[in-house]
């Protein structure tokens, strides 16, 4: 096999731009110069000290799977005998008062979500697959996956403008998104198709939203009631939008639409990286110009030319030919259907935040391009069918501009997260197995042109086998953020194990200080230096003034 | 390569500061005589590689000039309901390694030992293999506090005087040893090493439902286990008593003593309600794999030496379905397309986790031949084949070759074995494989098989393979040759040196690469590329 991925100076390129909405201020920290070393797996510093922070942030640990499975008034979900994805911390979601964090756990089977309390310092899992998986042949893309009670690899969680949460399926189930009707109910069974809850009642599915392996998905800033963007996390990985046909009735869909470069040449169907698409001018022609192209009527309807983007996944080769080599991986409609109309091939696309609209009831969404070790915005309106794709952030873009330089590098942003001064924060997919540890960087964009013009080195996580994820900022105490450690070693705590007679590798009985598993902290900016979003508002307001008469 | 300070010890010598953590950590293992070996502690020991990509064995280095195909043992297709994704046979035809990868950093491969082996007698090698340097391994470990896997079969130094004639441990441990044909051609004799591998099923599937240990159980799941991993819907067994079972396993509507079993998709005994699906072994599985010189008895026959050159083990720690496997290999393919290196979690002494629930660790002769832990760049290089490979059944490559049922409860021994084909093929895989390779190995390098098994043009001489009477005829070395890889071997002991290669060669192989350009080193053509099961067709006489 050839090796497919290719270096590309797009991000050096000065792309062409209109006026941007977006904002942001100078780095109110000093930034780091390294990376963080990889502690030795279990490090005592897992427990107290994971992070790499500079001066005037201090951080504590919320929670811990060490800490709720020891307390029997408390509940998670745990799917035994699947090692370190068992837990799977993944996007974290508040409530609008800040006093709740809605934990997604990404497992293979089992998907739920956990409600975690910051004043109870409590955990409660609300939501939870049944764990029969993919079918009597556990084998993930085959007829027999019907995931009736089951739903796998919750990646996000959200918090609806209705109050309700809702999360979404991305490597593993049908790639459905799931809302939970009463997020702050406390089941005593919270397992799907059991005995309590109920389904068109306490949870469902929304059927009218694509099938695609979902991972950045939110609500309009500007329509939230009416628009949602949302993400195909896949090597030819589209962007989405729907626009709901009733305001605030998500059950019944509506419009889908998928962003189509104007000017792209390449091959929407092939990877972004596929030999088709790997020249430097079809790469830079995905930029630009593009338009909102819908895969739907605007009931969701199909469209002539264009698969239906809902229901099951289905197969991308024989599985009865051994000659032939391609994958049973499963396919989701909502890709066939965005590959029909052209949409946009991006490097895995992972998560996504909208910044505020600052003018013209703009909107700008932040797309990670993990594969692609970058990250792109898109300014839009959300009730217009056109947009702007820009590279917000790349390998290319200067690190520490006018501090210290960092030997640390941009690699594999997974996740994104927005402070109230609309600050871009980039969380990386990493250490997982390397010695280097995982960074987030502070994404600077001044001149509000949508390029980052600095990215500063801001955290970087030294847990052995975890990653950073679900970086997000307090509604109501913006000077305060939470980061998730997702699938560290130490997550292979499995008490049952013991008394089946096998020996617990990763926590040692004698060191079970160090058996922390996935965990949540909290994170606290000093000084005042990201204000509440009202003062937050009017520094906005005074950096576009700025901005735009220089 | 890592040049780094040392600053743990304020007596180090001006060399010392200078030199990089894997030259240290060789520098170290020539001095220690400790059983553990771990010779920088506070590093985290990623950091401390010569090669990251120590997974990528040497025999990816091969020249295959356009012709000759070794690599189809490893780099397979997926074949349905199979556990293993990789799907990997482009890898037949194109190099497509990392930046790290281009290089081969096996340098020990180009290594010219013949002083060396000049250097020690017939006399000394035959008595240095013929020490038993396995034994006291398992008091040293305890005696240093090691938590890992601690060696608990006795005598198996002795090879197949360890067991009884179902293959059954004499010393009541419940390792099994089985007869397999040895995969090609690395662990082929006339390349340099003899080995053994044993089972053991967690104990649950060696107990009946009071928790008691039954042999019947333990015989009825081992054949279960073999028929899973093989894909096969019967296979025969040592006699197992359906009584102490309490299991009709044959299907014939009768409680009796049975040799066939067809109830397969479901263990028996206290492990009755253990997860059971075809192509995966159940948790708790532990290979015993030991790694010999080439013995060579007083008539000049070939055998298995006492002395070890490693002792390997796997032990299924975490026990995931298809779907988990799945993600496990989407997860590689992502990793590797952006660019990232091998890595795996490090389990302490329990070794690393390939990500698909087996821990892989492992002992290697010290410098004074006693054997030691691996260093973790000792234990990386056994990852690559034990996880990313397409041939592998669920990473495992002995089991699914064991001669089928009954019969290959026992021993290795290679006298008397046919040269079964693999499955949905007609000729003997060894004949074939010669025909592919061109060669009686990866580096077509085998001067000795080149002569008894080609002919002058470089055709095989299929006359003498079908004159070859088993597996032992064919692929086990002269005494002369036996003896001179063992000294070559005996020398990199010497040296610590694995971390650059522990291939046993006197002289350097021609048909390697130094560096590989994925884009301009000769590949293979289409019609070279072979579809290939890893298991054989094994004849009804052997079974």
């Amino acid at each position: 096999m050839k090796p497919t991925a290719k270096t590309l100076a797009i991000g050096t390129l000065a792309l062409a731009v209109g006026q941007a909405a977006t904002a942001g201020t100078e780095p109110y920290f000093t930034p780091l110069t390294q990376s963080s070393a990889v502690a030795t797996p279990n490090h005592l510093n897992e427990l107290n000290s994971p992070w790499q922070v500079p001066g005037g942030i201090a951080y504590r640990n919320l929670t811990s799977m060490q800490e709720i499975e020891a307390d029997v008034t408390q509940s998670v979900q745990r799917v035994r005998g699947q090692g370190t994805s068992a837990t799977m911390f993944d996007m974290l979601a508040f409530d609008p008062t800040g006093e709740y964090i809605f934990i997604p756990h990404e497992t293979p089977i089992g998907a739920g979500v956990s409600r975690y309390s910051l004043a109870d310092d409590t955990n409660t899992l609300i939501f939870a697959g049944d764990q029969q998986g993919a079918g009597p042949d556990g084998i993930r893309g085959t007829k027999d996956d019907l995931w009736t009670n089951d739903f796998g690899a919750f990646d996000p969680a959200r918090y609806t403008p209705w109050g309700t949460v809702i999360a979404a399926e991305e490597w593993s189930g049908l790639g459905r998104v799931v809302e939970i009707m009463n997020p702050m109910g406390s089941p005593n069974d919270p397992v799907a198709g059991g005995s309590e809850l109920v389904e068109g009642v306490d949870w469902r599915v929304l059927e009218g939203i694509a099938a695609v392996s979902h991972e950045g998905i939110n609500f309009s800033r500007v329509r939230p009631n009416q628009v949602l963007y949302f993400i195909d996390e896949d090597n030819s990985g589209s962007i989405y939008k729907l626009v709901l046909s009733k305001r605030g009735d998500i059950a019944s869909g509506g419009q889908t639409f998928v962003l189509v470069g104007d000017g792209f040449r390449g091959d929407a169907v092939a990877n972004w990286n596929a030999d088709e698409n790997s020249d430097a001018d079809v790469q830079l022609s995905r930029f630009g110009s593009a338009t909102w192209v819908p895969i739907t009527g605007p009931q969701g309807e199909t469209l002539d030319g264009v698969p239906s983007p809902f229901g099951p996944s289905v197969l991308n080769c024989g599985p009865d030919n051994p000659a032939d080599p391609c994958r049973d991986e499963d396919i989701r409609p909502g890709r066939v259907a965005a590959d029909a109309v052209g949409g946009i091939p991006f490097g895995r696309p992972e998560d996504m935040t909208i910044g505020p609209a600052v003018y013209a009831g703009r909107e700008i969404l932040y797309v990670t391009t993990t594969s692609e070790h970058a990250v792109i915005s898109i300014e839009t309106h959300p009730s217009s069918n056109k947009a702007t794709v820009r590279q917000f952030a790349s390998r290319a873009t200067p690190r520490n501009v006018g501090f210290e330089p960092t030997t640390g590098t941009l690699s594999s942003p997974d996740n994104l997260a927005i402070d109230s001064l609309n600050n871009v924060y980039i969380i990386e997919d990493k250490p997982n197995g390397d010695d280097i540890g995982g960074d987030i960087w502070f994404a600077r964009d001044l001149n509000m042109d949508g390029v980052a013009e600095s990215l500063d080195h801001m955290l970087s996580i030294q847990v052995d086998g975890a990653e950073a994820t679900g970086m997000i900022f307090n509604p109501r105490q913006p000077s305060k953020f939470v980061v998730a450690v997702q699938h560290p070693d130490s997550v292979d705590i499995d008490r049952d194990r013991d008394e089946d007679g096998f020996a617990d590798f990763a926590c040692a009985a004698e060191a079970p200080h160090t058996c922390q598993g996935d965990a949540i902290w909290e994170f606290e900016v000093k000084g005042g230096k990201i204000p509440r979003p009202d003062l937050a508002r009017e520094a906005l307001e005074e950096n576009w003034t700025r901005a735009t008469n220089p | 390569m890592v040049l780094a300070l040392v600053v743990q010890t304020p007596i180090a010598t001006a060399e010392q500061i200078t030199k990089a953590y894997h030259e240290q950590i060789v520098d170290h293992l020539r001095q220690q005589r400790s059983v553990l070996s771990n010779p920088l502690p506070e590093l985290h020991p990623k950091r401390t590689n010569f090669n990251d990509e120590a997974p990528i064995p040497p025999q990816c280095y091969t020249k295959t000039v356009g012709r000759f195909n070794p690599c189809y043992v490893c780099h397979q297709n997926g074949q349905t309901g199979r556990e293993n994704q990789m799907h990997d046979g482009v890898l037949q035809l194109d190099y497509a390694f990392s930046d790290v990868g281009l290089t081969n950093h096996w340098r020990n491969l180009f290594e010219d030992r013949s002083a060396a082996v000049q250097a020690i007698s017939d006399r000394e090698i035959q008595a240095w293999t013929a020490q038993n340097n396995y034994s006291e391994l398992a008091p040293r470990l305890r005696d240093a506090g090691f938590e890992g896997w601690i060696p608990d079969l006795d005598n198996l130094h002795l090879g197949a005087q360890a067991f009884d004639e179902h293959g059954f441990a004499r010393d009541g441990s419940h390792w099994v040893a089985f007869n397999y044909k040895p995969l090609p051609s690395t662990f082929w004799p006339t390349n340099g090493s003899t080995d053994d591998v044993m089972i053991r099923l967690a104990a649950p599937f060696r107990e009946d439902v009071q928790g008691n240990f039954s042999p019947d159980v333990y015989r009825a799941n081992l054949a279960i286990l073999e028929a899973r991993i093989k894909g096969f819907a019967r296979i025969s067994s040592p006699p197992v008593d359906e009584g102490q079972v309490g299991v009709d396993l044959n299907g014939d509507g009768e409680i009796g003593v049975v040799q066939e079993i067809s109830r397969v998709d479901r263990w028996v005994g206290a492990a009755a309600d253990w997860f059971n699906d075809s192509y995966l072994y159940p948790q708790g599985t532990e290979f015993l794999h030991t790694v010999r010189y080439v013995g060579v008895d007083a008539q000049g026959k070939i055998t298995s030496s006492t002395r070890m050159k490693e002792v390997r083990y796997m032990r299924k720690w975490q026990a995931y379905n298809k779907s988990v496997y799945q993600r496990e290999y989407d997860l590689e393919n992502m990793a590797k397309e952006q660019g990232q290196l091998p890595r795996y979690k490090l389990l302490g002494d329990h070794g690393l986790d390939n990500g698909f629930g087996w821990a892989v660790q492992g002992f290697i002769e010290g410098v004074d031949g006693r054997l030691r832990t691996l260093t973790y760049e000792e234990n990386l290089f056994c990852m690559g084949c034990h996880t990313s490979i397409g041939s592998t059944i669920d990473k495992t490559f002995a089991f699914p070759r064991k001669v089928d049922g009954a019969n290959g409860w026992k021993y290795i021994d290679l006298r008397g074995m046919p040269d079964a084909p693999n499955l949905g093929e007609r000729k003997g895989e060894i004949a074939t494989y010669l025909e592919r390779v061109g060669g009686g190995g990866e580096f077509r390098s085998n001067t000795e098989m080149q002569a008894r098994w080609f002919l002058a043009d470089g055709n095989v001489n299929t006359a003498a393979i079908d004159a070859a009477k088993d597996v032992y005829t064919l692929i086990t070395p002269s005494a002369r040759r036996a003896l001179d890889l063992n000294k070559a071997y005996r020398a990199i002991v010497a040296e610590q040196d694995y971390l650059y290669g522990r291939d046993a060669r006197v002289t350097p192989p021609v048909n390697v690469y130094r560096e590989v350009d994925n884009e301009t080193s000769p590949t293979l053509p289409a019609d070279k590329f072979h579809l290939w099961d890893i298991r054989l067709d094994w004849p009804d006489a052997a079974r």
